[in-house]
């Protein structure tokens, strides 16, 4: 796919005072280098969302960048840019995991009778810290996972994650608190042997 | 006590060393397509191709038996009779399907040893016809 001539798209906002919000129309090249100063983070969320996967989550965000830049996904300006790519890599993760699990669990596993395998590498110089951070997550339920991740990875706020995730602040907060509390007793279990 | 600054530092840990994998941004728009793009054609081509075998050789093994059909003769449905319907007809059914007639005497000369003598029309005559028959 050539990006040589790429769709003019316009992005109209509804004003605001961040400095996100403050170009009212948006054409293509600035949506590339909005893209791309979001890039570092994109992936990193990307990741979260693919359980820690690089392969998924390169093909996830590929698959974003198409998706906003061929004016498949519009960004209506209710939040910031941020914000909002994210609720679309989170969308498209969704729909990834959806795809993979038809393929592995009915094609691979019924038709063929392999077992379905995923290739978890993970990279030689991860910490043992960090090894052990990414276990903690990995036992946590999705969604107290990408709440934790976006508040203290991303450092957005609860309210911005609610909105990322597409669930009410309350209910953001209520995953934060619990993903917060069983991510230390998982951190830290000689603190939490007497609960 | 792990606290929300620490978990924050361990956070801000692991994005340094995630930030050493991610590709350049226009290396990700330059790849073609995702990688399980190809993957994901394969399956599906077959299933496909399998999909209008089967309905191929289910069309064919149909056909023929419609072409059967087609060369059996058709009878008009005005033109049908049930094999059962002889059991309809009821000795006797002459008698309730015609209008009698007065001096008519159906089957009279029909019997078997019957004479061919006209019928008789009064009481008076058929005591005397009686009387000749079997008193002489």
């Amino acid at each position: 796919m050539s990006y040589a001539h790429p769709p003019q798209i316009t992005y109209t906002m509804n004003g605001g005072g961040s400095p996100q919000q403050a170009s009212a129309h948006m054409t293509d090249p600035d949506l590339q280098s909005e893209l791309e100063r979001l890039h570092t983070s994109s992936f990193g969320w990307a990741l979260s969302c693919c359980r820690h996967r690089k392969d998924d989550a390169e093909d996830v965000l590929h698959t974003a960048y198409m998706k906003v830049l061929e004016g498949k996904a519009r960004f209506d300006g209710r939040s910031s840019f941020r914000t909002w790519f994210f609720g679309v890599i989170r969308q498209t993760a969704s729909e990834h995991r959806r795809r993979q699990w038809l393929r592995e669990v009915l094609l691979t596993r019924w038709i063929a009778g392999q077992p379905a395998t995923r290739n978890q590498v993970e990279p030689p110089d991860v910490s043992p810290d960090n090894r052990l951070l990414r276990k903690a997550l990995g036992c946590l339920p999705r969604r107290q996972q990408q709440v934790l991740h976006l508040v203290f990875y991303q450092d957005l706020t609860v309210e911005e994650a609610a909105s990322v995730l597409g669930v009410s602040l309350g209910t953001a907060r209520t995953h934060f608190d619990r993903g917060k509390r069983r991510l230390r007793s998982l951190l830290a279990p000689e603190e939490f042997a007497d609960d | 006590m792990i606290n929300d600054p620490d978990l924050r530092s361990r956070f801000a840990e692991l994005r340094q060393a995630e930030q050493h994998h991610v590709g350049e941004f226009q290396a990700f728009l330059r790849r073609m397509s995702p990688r399980t793009g190809r993957v994901r054609t394969i399956p599906w081509f077959a299933i496909s191709a399998a999909l209008t075998i089967l309905i191929a050789v289910i069309a064919f093994s149909v056909r023929p038996s419609g072409r059967r059909e087609l060369t059996c003769p058709q009878v008009s449905i005005t033109e049908w009779k049930s094999s059962t319907d002889f059991l309809l007809r009821t000795p006797g059914e002459e008698i309730l399907q015609t209008v009698p007639r007065f001096g008519d005497w159906p089957r009279y000369n029909a019997a078997p040893g019957g004479n061919s003598k006209p019928l008789p029309t009064h009481k008076k005559d058929v005591t005397k016809l009686f009387a000749e028959e079997h008193l002489s």
